[in-house]
């Protein structure tokens, strides 16, 4: 079924960060992102009516009974938690504006604030509190996400007959794009180009991904506003949400990088992307620029094949001779991603998913893009989310 | 399966020198990693069982930097994934014998226990040169 006509769009983004370390604690940095993006929807906080959030880490490090008040939201009348993590981040913006076309509400916050930058406890941390992890897998040092998508990518290179060099070359082309438009983002935390002589610099982490090839850590925090497009009165072109699915499979998150009967195939990635475009009765081709979660390298590939942006195995020619960079065939994360712009777990590619489609991007933006893409968690979950330019 | 410690036969199989993974009494599944109720049937009983020390290697990598708090091997080490012959759809992950073959995706692997200060675990290595 299709949305009723565009009549949600996302009209306030805000960041603070990414950076490697902040002085500021988490909650500084959730507070500074709302007041920008309240800021940048011209919203009073008190007529914030709903807020909706990440399910697991953000009511941990950033709960909403002191960010609420701290943020002065009086005015709240629906609060709600998504699902875990990546997924959960964009499905928390989805829900956001279902509320809205429910007319339960007229206007929603959202945000999302990493300390693991700083923090001794990051993802691998969070990962290794699933008792069978630390049991089975932490005695014979298969420890921390890296090793997940390691052998992932060396199934992945076994499934589709490719040489070492081949894989080599692609995981290269996927970071080193990232890297290229991060180079055009003020606002990344790693900002040089990747050569090739630079990425077999890079130290191997887990065969066969380098240290170019994992995700940062940063500090810092998004928040964004979804509102009810009439009540926007402003001039500029905004995004609205055309359409968006979750999907989820049955399988625990402490079974799935190792017990997954379906990898490097993402069932729950093919039904939510299969399911949004079905919705908003577009096709692949529609989209201008995609943002997709890189925790890894590897990942990219496999996102990008399961959601059908790519046939299965052939992201590597697609992402050749910079394929995926912000001027290239099939832009992905125009901001440099988890891999370059900082480690905010997608709520980064969200805004910048916005970003490209108000067309203020600068050096980075895809001309003419009027339908972005954005897709989290390759796992057992998977969220996508369909954007679409409203010019006023 | 229920109780406080949904692992506990894991460690008992540990220490009795055996692989023993869940098997469904009802519908002869094997579940694994452990949950309450089989995945196919949704029964709650189910028996940790012994069998035959042999896989094929589902995928590998060589790891050459440590995110785990305690050292386990000599960096670099290989640590893989191994499908359970006797047990569709199980797979362990297991660390790769020192000094022993380089890894093939697909090749038949046979399972060691080791005994170690800190825990016991299971090592692969090509079963060719087994």
């Amino acid at each position: 079924m299709q949305r009723s006509p565009l009549k949600t769009v996302v009209d306030g983004i805000g960041h603070a960060g990414p950076v490697r370390r902040s002085p500021k604690d988490v909650e500084d940095l959730a507070l500074e992102a709302i007041d920008i993006a309240l800021a940048d929807a011209a919203l009073d906080p008190r007529d914030v009516q709903g807020v909706v959030t990440e399910s697991t880490l953000c009511p941990a490090f950033t709960p909403l009974d002191r960010i609420g008040p701290a943020a002065r939201l009086t005015g709240l009348r629906r609060t709600a938690h998504s699902s875990p993590v990546g997924a959960g981040i964009l499905a928390a913006i989805g829900m956001a504006a279902d509320m809205v076309e429910r007319g339960e509400v007229e206007t929603v916050l959202t945000w999302f604030a990493t300390g693991w930058g700083s923090a001794k406890a990051g993802p691998t941390e969070y990962h290794s509190k699933m008792q069978a992890k630390r049991l089975i897998e932490d005695p014979v040092g298969f420890s921390g996400p890296p090793l997940y998508f390691a052998v992932a990518a060396k199934r992945y290179q076994h499934v589709y007959g490719m040489t070492d060099a081949d894989m080599e070359a692609m995981l290269f082309d996927i970071t080193s794009a990232a890297r290229a438009n991060a180079t055009r983002n003020p606002g990344a935390q790693v900002r040089q180009p990747l050569d090739p002589a630079g990425y077999a610099a890079s130290p191997t982490i887990a065969e066969p991904l380098h240290q170019a090839d994992c995700s940062l850590l940063s500090d810092g925090a998004a928040a964004l506003v979804i509102s009810r497009r009439d009540r926007i009165t402003r001039g500029r072109p905004e995004a609205s949400l055309r359409a968006w699915a979750y999907a989820v499979d049955p399988i625990s998150d402490a079974d799935f990088y190792t017990q997954s009967p379906w990898l490097p195939n993402l069932p729950a990635a093919e039904r939510s992307t299969a399911e949004a475009f079905a919705k908003a009765g577009l096709s692949r081709s529609d989209i201008d620029v995609l943002e997709i979660y890189d925790c890894f390298s590897i990942a990219v590939a496999i996102q990008l094949e399961a959601g059908g942006f790519c046939e299965k195995g052939g992201t590597a020619s697609m992402a050749k001779h910079g394929g995926l960079r912000h001027d290239g065939r099939l832009p992905v994360n125009t901001h440099g991603g988890l891999l370059a712009h900082g480690y905010l777990l997608g709520v980064n590619h969200a805004v910048e998913a916005v970003t490209q489609l108000r067309g203020v991007a600068g050096e980075r933006q895809v001309v003419g893009a009027r339908r972005a893409y954005v897709g989290a968690g390759p796992g057992r979950q998977y969220t996508s989310l369909i954007l679409e330019r409203v010019d006023p | 399966m229920s109780g406080a410690d949904i692992m506990a036969g894991w460690r008992d199989a540990l220490d009795a020198g055996e692989l023993r993974f869940p098997r469904c009494e009802a519908c002869g599944s094997w579940n694994w990693y452990p949950l309450p109720r089989c995945r196919a049937c949704g029964s709650a009983a189910q028996t940790w069982t012994a069998i035959a020390l042999e896989g094929t290697l589902y995928s590998w990598t060589r790891v050459h930097h440590a995110f785990a708090r305690e050292s386990v091997a000599e960096l670099p080490y290989v640590t893989g994934v191994v499908d359970i012959t006797a047990a569709p759809g199980v797979r362990l992950v297991c660390l790769q014998r020192r000094a022993s073959a380089a890894p093939q995706i697909g090749s038949p692997v046979r399972l060691a226990l080791e005994r170690t200060p800190m825990a016991s675990r299971w090592l692969f290595e090509l079963a060719s040169t087994a």
